[in-house]
């Protein structure tokens, strides 16, 4: 019973793995990023860089916390969902630092960085269009492609 | 929250909206308020919130106290993409059971600076803030810590909570690593005038490095050459401090060790505290903490040992109720052993 229970643990995490999806961090045609890294994405979204190489403001963007792409994305780049990451915005607004701006949609996500100078933010391949650019890949463990359908 | 009080906010919103029109980011994401995370404004880049603490305190051999110990306030404001304004203003130990402060007494500035953001990793500070030595100096607020009794080697009879003056701060990366290092000068002789007390620096100068060690772990390490406002003709006093924290899975160890001297009567002293938090259930928390100071403290002789065993519970993100023992030994002057317990909360 063990070694059946073991095996089909197995096979999930396998069939996990191989659908594994990206999602593509995202900034408009006139905002510049550079020098790509995770951490670089990581301190961007945590708020911890404020600007960018050209002197201009990051104003990253979060899907909602219960949003499937949201929960893949902060589980990849921080290894924490985003209610463990409550503490942490706890102490930065102590700072006087916000958390990301939260957006409803993938669509709305590529309207306001399309729209805003020096937005960041994720949208799933799928929903990628001429309107924003591609600055960084970060690939999860996910299977993602079924969010592809329900629209941006 | 009340409806009456909601259109009230909504009202404030909309009014400051149509008088500020037009700002650096191109935004259309509404103002509004979330709970724990004050009035957000995001047009003019504006926040506007705080926090409430409550406590009551029973110490053995003194008389108990129920106590409003902070009202604060924080505004942030970045009218420019490279500046940053902030301040905090707090209504400080105004009310309580034993004895009441008048509120022009016990209003003051606990923070208020500008930040100017030189490079995406170079920041220039100016104005009062919270002197960087270790790390429980600078998340003091109640709803951020664990404990309602702050450990003996963070208290401002060992050094001043607060720097008037300037500071600079640089981040590098090494290995996805980040490694923060600042360094700042105090005058607050000269420029706290927010605050008549005289317990602050006169002048100092100092600097901290934190380096993250891993994902989940943190160290740093402090310094800082100062003399003390109230004699600041004595010998200059030098602090060492070394911190560490680690996190992860909603345990946590943090730790923070000092050392200060100073060749005259204000003789040295060192000390640290090791705190553990351990989940019990998905909001309650166990605290232990350990606590050491040994030296001439404020010119008395201590060496004393102090121990907190403690609850804290968090239903929700910005509320926090926390019961503590704290007990020792020649702890009674500076630490008092008995029943603490408080109610927390950001809004």
């Amino acid at each position: 019973m063990m070694n059946v229970r073991i095996l089909t643990l197995l096979l999930v995490m396998l069939s996990s793995q191989a659908r594994a999806d990206d999602i593509l961090v995202i900034t408009g045609h006139d905002t510049s990023f550079k020098n790509f890294s995770s951490k670089r994405v990581k301190n961007i979204f945590l708020r911890k860089t404020l600007l960018n190489e050209a002197g201009g403001g990051w104003i990253p963007l979060n899907l909602n916390a219960d949003d499937p792409i949201r929960l893949a994305f902060s589980r990849t780049l921080f290894n924490l969902p985003p209610e463990a990451l409550e503490p942490y915005w706890n102490e930065q607004y102590f700072q006087g630092i916000a958390p990301p701006y939260v957006v409803a949609s993938e669509e709305a996500m590529l309207r306001f960085v399309a729209g805003t100078r020096g937005a960041i933010g994720y949208i799933l391949p799928c929903h990628l269009d001429g309107r924003v650019k591609v600055v960084f890949k970060v690939t999860t463990k996910y299977d993602l492609k079924l969010y592809c359908n329900t629209g941006a | 929250m009340s409806r009456r009080l909601q259109s009230g906010i909504t009202l404030l919103l909309a009014l400051g909206q149509s008088m500020w029109c037009c700002s650096w980011a191109d935004t259309s994401i509404p103002p509004s308020y979330h709970w724990g995370r004050g009035i957000s404004w995001p047009d003019a880049d504006f926040n506007l919130g705080g926090y409430i603490n409550v406590s009551y305190q029973y110490p053995e051999k003194k008389a108990n106290q129920l106590k409003l110990d902070e009202l604060s306030l924080f505004l942030t404001w970045s009218p420019h993409q490279r500046v940053r304004f902030f301040s905090e203003v707090e209504v400080d130990d105004w009310q309580s059971t034993r004895n009441s402060d008048s509120f022009a007494h016990a209003l003051r500035a606990e923070r208020l600076y500008v930040d100017l953001l030189a490079t995406e990793a170079a920041t220039v500070r100016f104005g009062k803030f919270l002197t960087p030595i270790g790390r429980w100096n600078v998340i003091h607020a109640a709803p951020l810590i664990w404990t309602s009794t702050r450990p003996l080697v963070t208290d401002e009879m060992l050094f001043s909570p607060h720097i008037n003056g300037v500071m600079l701060t640089q981040r590098w990366q090494f290995n996805e690593r980040n490694l923060d290092m600042s360094v700042y000068s105090d005058h607050s002789g000269r420029l706290n005038v927010f605050d008549s007390g005289t317990s602050g620096f006169d002048t100092g100068f100092g600097g901290r490095v934190n380096f993250d060690l891993s994902e989940t772990a943190q160290i740093g390490l402090s310094f800082i050459d100062f003399n003390n406002e109230i004699a600041p003709k004595a010998d200059r006093n030098d602090l060492l401090g070394v911190d560490f924290l680690w996190k992860k899975d909603g345990y946590e160890v943090a730790a923070e060790a000092i050392y200060r001297h100073a060749g005259d009567s204000q003789g040295q002293e060192k000390g640290l505290f090791v705190q553990g938090i351990a989940p019990l259930t998905e909001h309650l928390f166990g605290i232990a903490r350990y606590e050491y100071l040994i030296g001439t403290h404020h010119f008395i002789d201590l060496d004393t040992h102090v121990g907190v065993a403690g609850l804290a519970w968090r239903p929700y993100v910005p509320l926090v109720f926390k019961a503590e023992y704290r007990f020792g030994s020649q702890n009674g002057l500076v630490a008092p052993s008995g029943f603490f317990t408080s109610i927390s909360m950001f809004f």
